[in-house]
């Protein structure tokens, strides 16, 4: 088997589809853009807008001399802040694989961004929904005492964030853990013979 | 070196085409090809600002192209037709034309190690085989050695 000759007709195969053209390739990218700059913009407006309600409630709590009141809405804006800050980290720019990287190195950063992103979603409760409900069921309990309609409300809200937080885990598990998974077995297969001495010399 | 994508990226895009369109054509399907050829571009484009030089461009391009093709085979795609049913056929329908063969052989092989061959069909020494993986030419070279004994064996001396 002549390899070089293989070698020579294979880079010899035309090439004449595949027509590039720049400026799709800047739209596309300027598209790409949009969408995370809404998507940011999303997240932000929604964090705003949260925060502007607890505001308000605890003005209103303020001018009732409702201190306990107070202090949960206080909890809930500086929750609804942090949430985009939350989100913002696990899609640090810092964890975003390099696509110029050699292959080796890429799955990895793909695997380290895999695994942060699964961690994030699994500590969900502790970053989204136990503020949260803390929050919601102290200012409840602080507004209307223990009523039957007040312990109803939170355990719709506890309900609810025990549905997110198993969400969030089974996503973490079924999507990013498994990924991680796929890319560590990619990483082995690949590394595994620069461990290996050659058993005999390759054909030139 | 950052570089220019207004003035040195068509240039380059246009030298590197036609290896773009030989890795995206085995690594995705008849259909999409040529989505797998765009997003490869599209990588380019958005990396090739942050370029730095200190790898060959060559090395970069491939680099890109690779690491976007190993991302787009994750997708759902369409079933490979049997290995032996297109060594058999062969692609043009001309039995032992060998790039028929070898596009066989090549469907038949795991992303990993379809691009240790791919890279050395297009014509990259073991080093820079080895820059592109991130392995060393050692390691690339007993790769190498046992896929054109599979390739050898399982079509050639047949």
């Amino acid at each position: 088997m002549d390899w070089d000759r293989i070698r020579n007709e294979w880079r010899q195969q035309p090439a004449e589809q595949g027509a590039i053209a720049i400026d799709a390739l800047r739209h596309r990218d300027e598209a790409l853009a949009r969408q995370v700059r809404s998507r940011d913009r999303i997240e932000t407006v929604a964090a705003v807008v949260v925060g502007l309600a607890f505001t308000a409630i605890g003005v209103v709590a303020v001018r009732a001399g409702a201190w306990l009141e107070v202090m949960f809405a206080a909890w809930l804006v500086a929750w609804a802040i942090s949430v985009p800050v939350w989100l913002r980290r696990g899609r640090a720019p810092s964890l975003q694989a390099d696509p110029g990287l050699p292959l080796l190195q890429h799955l990895q950063c793909r695997r380290d961004l895999a695994l942060a992103q699964a961690r994030m979603l699994e500590r969900a409760w502790l970053w989204y929904v136990a503020p949260a409900m803390v929050g919601l069921a102290g200012m409840t309990l602080a507004a209307s005492g223990p009523t039957p309609g007040a312990l109803g409300y939170i355990g719709i809200c506890v309900a609810l964030g025990v549905a997110i937080a198993w969400w969030s885990r089974s996503v973490a598990r079924t999507r990013f853990r498994r990924h991680a998974d796929e890319l560590q077995q990619q990483i082995e297969t690949l590394a595994v013979d620069a461990e290996q001495v050659p058993t005999s010399r390759p054909s030139p | 070196m950052h570089t220019d994508p207004e003035s040195g990226f068509p240039r380059m895009l246009e030298q590197s085409r036609p290896a773009l369109v030989r890795l995206a054509r085995r690594y995705a399907g008849v259909d999409d090809w040529q989505d797998l050829l765009q997003e490869m571009c599209l990588q380019l484009w958005r990396s090739f600002g942050s370029f730095d030089g200190r790898a060959q461009q060559s090395t970069w391009v491939y680099r890109v192209a690779l690491n976007t093709a190993l991302s787009h085979v994750r997708r759902p795609r369409p079933p490979h037709r049997p290995l032996e049913e297109i060594a058999e056929r062969g692609d043009s329908g001309q039995p032992g034309d060998p790039l028929d063969v070898l596009d066989a052989f090549l469907a038949g092989l795991d992303p990993l190690a379809r691009s240790v061959l791919l890279l050395d069909l297009e014509g990259l020494p073991r080093e820079q085989i080895a820059d592109v993986l991130g392995l060393t030419p050692n390691a690339v070279a007993i790769r190498m050695t046992r896929l054109r004994q599979a390739f050898e064996t399982r079509f050639l001396e047949d």
